[in-house]
């Protein structure tokens, strides 16, 4: 007869087909960015199977939520990584959010270009901009960086009134053509839920291997002190200029993820504080420099929003900001910091160490 | 026990849960919960709807009253009226949210949604891609035009959807020539003064449109041009940024100008509560200013204004004033002013009366085509009647079927209810009475139109001091 | 012509008075104290719904409302002071997103509590009509809000530059270490400068709101007017933020009566931005008051 047991940190299986089996399963060993990768990707598949099991409908208000966090993270991951390369917290991450959206609407609807093509053009579209405007990050910081980049998004809200002909103001641009079409709902939701995600895990490990790169470490130095790294021969104003460019870029893409998935795209629903407000929080509850964190972040405040929403009627928001609030006093390091703090005396090393160790 | 057992334990749960998943779900909504003996499986409404705006919160409390009358009439065919609310938070993406979960998990047959464009647009996308394995009826009341034309060119896809409001290109219509024209009498100008917000739902009001649609191009003028072409001089035009708040440089050129009669074109983003306070204040205080779209239909507004509303003229829509323009519009009045006890009948807007006039409709429509479920049945029956039960509009002008650019929406703007707020924020109808015989109001309703009653703003200023 | 002058110059001072009142308690809080206060827009918030909550629903008579409501803006900072600045003051991202949820949690329940329909109204009428300068007109209540606001300017000006609070203000400002050395009451000065300067977006919100829009989600929209100038101007510095005031005032009065009021919003947005891409650090780079 087949036994499992777990012993001294091991599964085993004894007796099955006449055959013993034993895997270590001590934790210390454990990769712990491919398990919560894995419980990432699965994680829909989970939701989709306790659910439909428990109430005998597809859930599918949950997984739209789940595609949002998604965007969220694309947002969120970007704006952390941007923060940590450029010393300087951006107000205006939907107004490059905006203009990937409306890239890849102008250019599918007026031109008919695939979404292939809409997303190269869109990522460039973000990332000449970020450029052009990446001098800002040397000139400016402070209050008056965070002024210049809130001012961004209310210019482009009033620019698309103003020329509602080409960006169609409130009702936007119809007519998108959507990503996948397979006349599955459920499929296509899925197919929608997997890409958002495989961008968001893209856009992260880009981001995590160049923080645990020696440009991590000179991304850091910009971070601390400016000055000091520019003493010590940091090129500070070129890695400003790389880093705002190429997340401007990456922000743009969630843009042109919602435009395929929503089949229209309207700026003025994006280019709201409101809008501001939820990725500022969350990308600050992720923890700081935390790039796996703000994946988590974004997450957690989405399915409480949706929590929310569905159980605290008008009040919904300011529950949700609320929490937000207490979590801040909570969480001194973040949703990051619950699992640094348990990981504080265990074998596996951090960044900092690694390179430190490195160098 | 250790973290050792609570992951593995974690694990079979989860791979008992995936394994469980993998089975194809059941079907939902028909027939999934048990039937009370005696009692029919209810109809569900859903409404899609951000309960923190106060005139959607007006909405939501108009559709649970209007279900309310209808289950106690006993319900439709003998199923008792279910309403769920979804809060869209008047954000895209949440209301696409709600809009999935009203349909695929709560079994809605009919979904009532909030009229903010971008959300019906992205919405009514999500439902062509739903119609065909879950049949449902969405009416939302959005003003753009995009929509009517989807479902002219593109009906098998697209049917499903029904604009409970006059859509833009009609509007302009009416504004030239139902609205502007009888104020502008009563002012005894020729003089007008044309703002319209800036906004794609009033594009073609400003700069005129045509659309190919199966039944023929249709051409419509800019509000400007049809005004002009009656002998009207539009002395001072202006497009209003949305969300504006300082009207006083556009108020200031009307007075330069030496219009009559300001027109305002907007929705309820343009915020026309400050518009009254500056233009009761401003040197253009003597300009008969008119208002359409926004929160002066309610009879809030008065208070809203601090009373500076006094003079304005506006289409109207709050009980008691409101005229008994089909039985419904009294049946619906009793219950809903009792929701206000001492304090009154609530105030009401226009979009309420769409919502809850819709549920009678098609109420009517099931009835008539004796099921509740071939919903392809009841979206023809509706598109066939002339309903006659709308709290706010005629038949003729609530008709969902002319083979026309109004196709699958209201032809035409109740052509009653502008009204005049005077002194105590009294509200007096100064509708032209021929306009609105024309339109197929009864006697009834004529009888409440007072023309005669109207008074400038300046002489109203002085009597009501 | 001579008469869209009138109205330029006018209006000028009109608007340019209105963003300056607005604007002093930010440029104070955030430039002097060096405190980011996103939670600002709260404060219109609690002036007009206090004195209407003070008047409408528990009696007291509108001067002693206006009053209470004051008050009701310096515990309400007081309180934001004690518990969200002294935790997050040297953790910057918290204290904005923290300051940020404050205000957003404030904006919600004052929509619960009263919705727009409640149609809050403040009669804080002083001058009713227009008044006639020169070719133009002027509603009266404006003229009345830029008096204020000019009156608050100076008020903030003489405290700060001839009191002894003042200067330890400054003092904290210029080097918080050095004035912690010299025995300034660090804590105390701090609590004390922030409510003080708080209590302007109070005055100015139930001053202008006979003429303004009242509303639950009024908040965002003036902390905007209210930074724009605040931030331009340089901040900390009365001089620039007075400068900054009258350069937006000109630009929505030349674009509102010479041009085409649409565009008032979109070019004083676009010109802040070229400013501040060509004088990153506002108009008067100074570290001063004045």
């Amino acid at each position: 007869m087949v036994r499992i047991e777990t012993r001294r940190g091991r599964l085993i299986i004894d007796d099955l087909f006449g055959k013993r089996y034993e895997w270590t399963v001590e934790p210390r060993y454990w990769r712990n960015p491919i398990i919560a990768f894995l419980a990432w990707l699965v994680m829909p598949l989970v939701v989709y199977g306790v659910y439909t099991s428990a109430f005998g409908v597809v859930p599918v208000a949950l997984l739209s939520t789940l595609v949002f966090a998604n965007v969220l993270s694309m947002m969120t991951l970007s704006l952390g990584f941007q923060s940590i390369g450029t010393g300087r917290l951006n107000f205006g991450p939907h107004f490059f959010l905006a203009l990937g959206g409306y890239t890849a609407a102008l250019l599918n609807v007026n031109y008919g270009l695939n979404p292939a093509i809409t997303l190269i053009a869109a990522f460039a579209i973000g990332a000449i901009v970020g450029l052009g405007l990446s001098p800002i990050t040397i000139i400016s910081r402070g209050v008056y960086f965070v002024l210049f980049t809130l001012i961004l998004p209310l210019v482009l809200y009033q620019v698309a009134y103003w020329r509602s002909d080409i960006f169609g103001a409130e009702t936007g641009i119809p007519g998108v053509d959507a990503l996948f079409l397979t006349g599955d709902l459920i499929l296509d939701l899925f197919l929608f839920l997997y890409t958002s995600l495989a961008i968001a895990t893209i856009i992260m490990l880009i981001y995590d291997k160049v923080l645990r790169s020696k440009y991590g470490l000179l991304m850091g130095a910009v971070n601390e002190d400016e000055e000091l790294a520019r003493m010590y021969g940091v090129n500070a104003p070129f890695i400003k200029v790389v880093i705002f460019t190429f997340t401007s870029g990456a922000m743009a893409v969630a843009g042109w993820f919602l435009a395929h998935y929503q089949g229209s795209f309207a700026g003025p629903a994006w280019l709201t504080p409101e809008m501001l407000a939820l990725i500022l929080l969350t990308s600050t509850l992720a923890g700081k420099g935390a790039i796996y964190g703000q994946v988590i972040a974004a997450y957690i405040i989405v399915i409480l929003r949706e929590v929310l929403r569905s159980t605290s009627g008008e009040l919904g928001l300011a529950a949700l900001y609320i929490i937000m609030l207490v979590l801040l006093f909570v969480l001194p390091e973040g949703f990051w910091g619950l699992y640094r703090k348990r990981r504080y005396r265990e074998y596996y090393p951090t960044i900092k160490v690694r390179k430190r160790e490195v160098l | 026990m250790n973290r050792t057992k609570w992951v593995l334990a974690v694990v079979l749960v989860a791979m008992a849960i995936l394994l469980a998943g993998c089975q194809q779900p059941t079907q939902p909504p028909k027939g999934a919960t048990t039937p009370i003996p005696g009692e029919k499986e209810p109809i569900k409404v859903c409404g899609l709807f951000d309960s923190r705006i106060p005139v959607f919160k007006i909405n939501m409390e108009g559709i649970k009253v209007a279900a309310e009358m209808i289950n106690e009439q006993g319900g439709i065919l003998g199923r008792p009226v279910e309403v769920i609310f979804e809060d869209t938070q008047k954000k895209v993406d949440v209301a696409v949210t709600a809009y999935r979960k009203a349909v695929i998990e709560h079994g809605c047959e009919i979904i009532l949604m909030e009229g903010v464009s971008e959300e019906v647009y992205a919405v009514a996308e999500e439902g062509a891609k739903l119609y065909p394995k879950y049949p449902h009826i969405l009416i939302a009341a959005n003003a753009g035009m995009e929509t009517n034309i989807k479902v002219i060119n593109e009906y098998d896809k697209y049917k499903f959807y029904f604009k409970a409001l006059h859509p833009d290109a009609g509007q302009g219509l009416q504004i030239a020539y139902d609205v502007v024209p009888p104020v502008a009498e009563l002012v005894g100008t020729k003089k007008v003064a044309l703002w319209i917000e800036e906004a794609a739902w009033t594009e073609c009001m400003r700069k005129g449109c045509s659309f190919d649609t199966k039944f023929g191009k249709s051409e419509v003028k800019s509000i400007k041009e049809m005004l002009e072409e009656q002998g009207y001089e539009v002395v001072h035009y202006a497009d209003i940024a949305v969300g504006e708040k300082n009207f006083l440089p556009y108020l200031e050129a009307a007075k330069a100008s030496g219009a009559g009669v300001i027109m305002v074109v907007s929705s309820w983003y343009t915020d026309t509560v400050t518009l009254a306070k500056q233009w009761s204040t401003s040197g253009a205080n003597d300009i008969q200013i008119v208002l359409w779209g926004g929160p002066h239909q309610m009879s809030a507004y008065w208070k809203m204004t601090g009373n500076a509303a006094l003079g304005i003229i506006a289409p109207y829509f709050s009980y008691p004033e409101l005229p008994p323009v089909s039985p419904l519009t009294e049946e619906f009045e009793k219950k809903w002013c009792a929701k206000g006890g001492e304090a009154g009948c609530p105030t009401i807007e226009q979009s309420t009366h769409h919502y809850i006039s819709e549920l009678f409709r098609i109420k009517e429509a099931m009835e008539k085509v004796g099921s509740t479920e071939d919903i392809d049945a009841v979206i023809k029956a509706m598109e066939e009647t002339m309903f006659t039960s709308h709290t706010v509009i005629s038949p003729q002008d609530c008709y969902f079927g002319r083979k026309d650019m109004y196709f699958h929406s209201y032809p035409w703007h109740p052509a009653y209810s502008l009204g005049q707020y005077q002194c105590g924020g009294k509200v007096v109808y100064v509708n032209d009475k021929e306009i609105a015989r024309d339109h197929g109001y009864s006697e009834e309703v004529i009888k409440e139109l007072h023309p005669e009653a109207y008074k400038n703003p300046a002489e109203l200023r002085e009597i009501c001091k | 012509m001579l008469e869209a002058l009138d109205y330029i110059v006018v209006y000028t001072l009109i608007f340019g008075s209105f963003y300056l009142g607005l604007a002093l308690g930010f440029t104070v809080i955030t430039g002097v104290l060096r405190i980011f206060h996103l939670g600002y827009g709260a404060l219109f918030l609690v002036a007009a719904y206090g004195t209407w909550l003070f008047c409408n629903d528990i009696g007291v008579e509108l001067p002693g409302a206006i009053v209470l409501a004051l008050i009701l803006i310096a515990a309400f900072t007081f309180v934001l002071y004690r518990v969200v600045v002294v935790k997050f003051i040297e953790v910057e991202d918290y204290l904005l997103a923290g300051l940020f949820a404050i205000f957003v949690i404030i904006q919600e329940i004052v929509s619960y509590v009263y919705p727009e329909t409640v149609g809050v109204y403040l009669p804080t009428t002083i001058i009713s009509g227009s008044v006639p300068v020169g070719h133009a007109s002027v509603p009266g209540q404006y003229i009345v809000v830029s008096t204020v606001s000019l009156v608050i300017m100076l008020v903030f000006l003489v405290f700060l530059l001839k009191t002894k609070a003042g200067l330890i203000i400054r003092a904290i400002s210029q080097n918080t270490t050095a004035a912690k050395l010299c025995g300034v009451k660090f804590d105390r000065t701090y609590a004390l400068a922030m409510v003080i300067a708080s209590i302007p977006a109070g005055i100015i919100m139930v001053t202008i709101a006979p003429i303004w829009p009242v509303n639950p989600f009024i908040g965002m929209e003036l902390f905007s007017f209210a930074m724009l100038p605040a931030v331009l101007g340089g901040l900390g510095n009365l001089r620039g933020t007075l400068i900054a005031s009258y350069i937006i005032g000109f630009i929505h009065a030349f674009c509102g009566f010479a041009i085409n009021p649409r565009l008032m919003l979109l070019v004083s947005l676009v010109v802040v931005l070229v400013i501040l891409a060509v004088r990153p650090r506002g108009i008067v780079e100074a570290e001063t008051v004045w």
